[in-house]
């Protein structure tokens, strides 16, 4: 692998240890995948989970992040203690012992990020929060509903990554030229053909099982679909793409007269020929709905929206449809959003709304770290998420029962009608 | 039986032996590893439950999202890691997990080590080749 003079002092320690590491680890998987050089990283979203002695390994002697670095949610413990609504213990475990809430770990930890000029954002989706991905960039990011709305719907360049990969790129600046990196490598392989659906009644949960269905039939293959509506809105678009690396491993999916790289068919093939075509039938779409809900008529204990984190439209919806209801007694309403868009539905009065009616807010994430799945005795999750669904069945080791339906039905069934 | 000898590519080095844990599916280290115990949590009743601990993984891919290399490196700090897994073709995020977590590793091997290989074989990888010997 060609490596420039700057990149082969890094390699041999020029730089100190935690950039040595990391331009070997990125020398390595590289070569694996047969990279021939390194390219410039335009911006890189790191989840702060990373555990403190592998953060130390990749960035010790390191001032500062060589690019634009962002980071996702966590699970904090003020955020965990406000949610279980008391103090955490050192038996708290989620997911495995894979997220941590050891407070002075997690102190240490988010003072060598911001040391390090990481911006703390705590959100998944930093590109509706002025991390606007351009056409061309290329990113390197955790995260996957990230790489593949970056790939899909921005047409930047991403790959899968690691946690480990995505620092070694922030401390680095540059990431091993490799897989979709490569415009020749971006053609669609799969093909779904989706013109048998009835769009005009797609609700968001309609979008997500989609979604759900691309992800698994395409693996980690490129995915591209045809017979979309001509508008689709961004919300349409969070739903319908973040499921497909959850269900199978697909970072990038061409919608086919609406996302940058594919105008036209022949365009999403790049000429070529799809290895596979697959004609999408509303009862696949029934049945995929029925692999994502796994509650047979229990009714919710926790519902759950922002997965992936809400939009400001999507806050607007749900401040409406809450204004002259409360939340029952022995449920619980969660929406998740980013810490800017809650600021942006606060000046428009939108927060207060929801929060009156008992909805609570929280700058986490509500699937894979989410404390009330966990740590309290929800049974049964209602969401609008196909990713929520996935992850929370999977998280809980099925423990957890899934409702699954569009926002409106969720708020619905959270709430009933007061006199205020 | 005699012993199986084949050469492959090395995607950590190492020089390591154990007893086989062969999957049949892609491995992911997020949700299929416990870091806390080494035990597996996979689909296959056979091997679920096993605990990888000085054994080697057989695999023919990788699959997953970006927590796998981080439950590969705590396992490995806790002891709790394969000594080495053995593939029949790399996945970007099963081969970030191993380097990141410096578990010997090797792939694309003359024949499919997951056909070859049964589990509870005796597994012994040296750089980038593997010797089998078949149990009992």
């Amino acid at each position: 692998m060609f490596l420039t003079t700057e990149e082969q002092r890094m390699a041999a320690g020029e730089y100190g240890p935690g950039m040595q590491r990391s331009m070997s680890l990125l020398v390595r998987y590289g070569e694996l995948f047969g990279a021939e050089r390194m390219v410039p990283v335009t911006q890189c979203h790191l989840s702060p989970d990373v555990p403190n002695d592998l953060l130390e390994n990749l960035t010790e002697g390191v001032e500062k992040a060589a690019t634009r670095c962002t980071l996702h949610p966590c699970l904090y413990p003020e955020a965990a203690e406000k949610m279980i609504r008391r103090p955490i213990t050192p038996t708290d475990s989620i997911a495995e012992g894979y997220v941590t809430l050891d407070r002075d770990a997690y102190a240490v930890r988010m003072a060598r990020f911001r040391q390090l000029g990481f911006l703390p954002t705590s959100t998944c989706v930093p590109y509706l929060i002025g991390f606007v991905p351009r056409k061309g960039d290329v990113l390197c990011l955790t995260g996957s509903s990230g790489q593949v709305i970056s790939n899909s719907v921005f047409g930047a360049r991403a790959n899968r990554e690691g946690h480990s990969s995505a620092l070694a790129s922030a401390v680095t600046g540059v990431t091993p030229q490799l897989g979709l990196l490569h415009d020749a490598n971006r053609f669609a392989q799969v093909v779904f053909e989706v013109s048998q659906l009835d769009f005009s009644r797609f609700g968001i949960a309609d979008y997500g099982a989609l979604g759900y269905l691309v992800g698994s039939v395409a693996g980690t293959r490129n995915a591209a679909l045809v017979g979309l509506p001509q508008r689709l809105t961004m919300e349409q678009c969070k739903y319908l793409m973040s499921p497909m690396p959850v269900s199978g491993g697909c970072a990038l999916c061409h919608l086919v007269g609406i996302t940058p790289e594919a105008a036209t068919l022949e365009q999403a093939l790049l000429g070529r020929t799809a290895e596979e075509t697959v004609v999408v039938t509303p009862k696949d779409l029934d049945e995929v709905r029925q692999r994502l809900q796994t509650a047979t008529g229990e009714a919710p204990d926790l519902v759950i929206l922002g997965c992936p984190h809400l939009t400001i439209g999507e806050l607007e919806l749900a401040a409406a449809s809450l204004h002259d209801r409360r939340v029952r007694t022995g449920v619980r309403l969660l929406l998740a959003t980013a810490g800017p868009i809650q600021r942006l539905a606060q000046e428009a009065g939108f927060v207060d709304t929801i929060a009156a009616a008992g909805g609570e807010f929280a700058d986490i994430c509500v699937s894979v770290g989410n404390p009330l799945a966990y740590l309290t005795g929800v049974k049964t999750v209602m969401t609008n998420s196909a990713r929520a669904a996935h992850y929370i069945q999977r998280m809980t080791n099925w423990k957890v029962k899934i409702v699954y339906a569009d926002a409106g039905a969720c708020l619905e069934a959270a709430t009933s009608r007061s006199e205020r | 039986m005699t012993d199986v000898v084949l050469k492959g590519r090395s995607v950590f080095p190492g020089s390591v032996a154990g007893e086989a844990v062969v999957l049949k599916t892609p491995f992911s280290f997020l949700g299929e590893l416990s870091a806390d115990s080494g035990k597996l949590s996979v689909a296959d009743p056979e091997v679920s439950g096993v605990c990888v601990r000085d054994k080697i993984l057989v695999c023919p891919s990788g699959k997953g999202s970006s927590g796998g290399p981080t439950v590969a490196w705590l396992a490995k700090q806790a002891g709790n890691a394969p000594l080495a897994i053995v593939c029949t073709e790399m996945e970007p995020v099963l081969a970030l997990g191993v380097i990141t977590a410096e578990i010997p590793a090797v792939d694309r091997l003359e024949r499919d080590p997951v056909a070859v290989i049964k589990t509870g074989d005796w597994v012994a990888l040296d750089g980038d080749v593997v010797r089998v010997t078949p149990r009992g």
